[in-house]
């Protein structure tokens, strides 16, 4: 007597070929990398002093002036270092800031310089660019 | 005399090496990136803003509210280029209330009058609050 040896239907079913969706979730991770960022974005409110009218009520007499350069900043026309910023800043015994960009100073100095004001709790902080002064 | 050993073969696997735990570490990975990264519209053009420790974060800001400066000089707002246009486009906008505020992304080497002629120039428009746009220091 012949014995047919058949599989049952519906018990052949091999694990199905994971390739296919390795692919695309390689390309999904590829993908991720190149777009997303990783660094934390931070956003600071700026005031400036606007020219005219508002520039004279802006730099009060006893204001303290923070003046950038590239060579470094002046406190009141003291040299103050990078470190000691925000130290100094508290202070100054709630006198406003103007903090004076000079010609050469790079943006990264303005954001320690407000960075220093936000850290050392000053409110009142304008910012003026070095032409202003003396007008 | 030499005693002779007949270890079986190592039996062939069926199929290729075992692909799941690969595939594990790869969706982990997915998912690690998903998590981690923050999705952002790419600058005009190459710039690396400043670093800042204080500030209010913000993933997520508005392309169509932000006016770029690279270390060049060069502006871009909306796919405009040159300066005075830029100001009138966000004049123009600032009049009929559809911007009142505005994201400044500089190069962290541009001078810092500029930064600062140029927000001037964005309050004389109308523009009511202007934040700059920093990097967390690591």
């Amino acid at each position: 007597m012949m014995r047919l040896r058949m599989t049952p239907p519906g018990r052949t079913r091999r694990a199905p070929d994971l390739t296919p969706v390795m692919d695309v979730v390689f390309i999904l991770v590829v993908f991720f990398l190149v777009v997303s960022t990783f660094s934390e974005t931070l956003v600071k409110p700026m005031q400036v002093s606007l020219p005219g009218s508002a520039a004279s009520t802006a730099s009060p007499a006893n204001s303290a002036e923070l003046k950038l350069t590239a060579q470094g900043m002046l406190l009141d026309r003291q040299p103050l270092a990078q470190a000691d910023m925000t130290a100094s800043l508290a202070n100054l015994d709630g006198r406003p800031l103007v903090i004076v960009a000079g010609d050469d100073a790079p943006y990264q100095l303005l954001v320690d310089a407000l960075d220093a004001a936000q850290a050392a709790g000053l409110s009142d902080v304008r910012v003026q660019a070095e032409r202003e002064v003396g007008q | 005399m030499s005693a002779q050993f007949t270890l079986p073969r190592p039996e062939r696997r069926a199929r290729g090496a075992a692909i799941l735990p690969l595939i594990n570490v790869v969706f982990l990975l997915l998912m690690f990136i998903v998590l981690a990264g923050v999705v952002r519209s790419p600058d005009p053009f190459t710039l690396s803003p400043p670093q800042a420790a204080e500030g209010q974060q913000a993933d997520a800001t508005d392309p169509e509210a932000t006016l770029y400066v690279a270390q060049s000089g060069e502006i871009r707002f909306r796919g405009v280029t040159s300066e005075a246009d830029a100001l009138v486009a966000i004049a123009r906008l600032a009049a009929a209330g559809e911007l009142d505020a505005l994201t400044l992304r500089a190069d962290a080497n541009v001078p810092a009058p500029r930064i600062v002629k140029l927000v001037e120039a964005l309050r004389l428009t109308g523009i009511t609050q202007v934040q700059l746009q920093a990097e967390r220091k690591p």
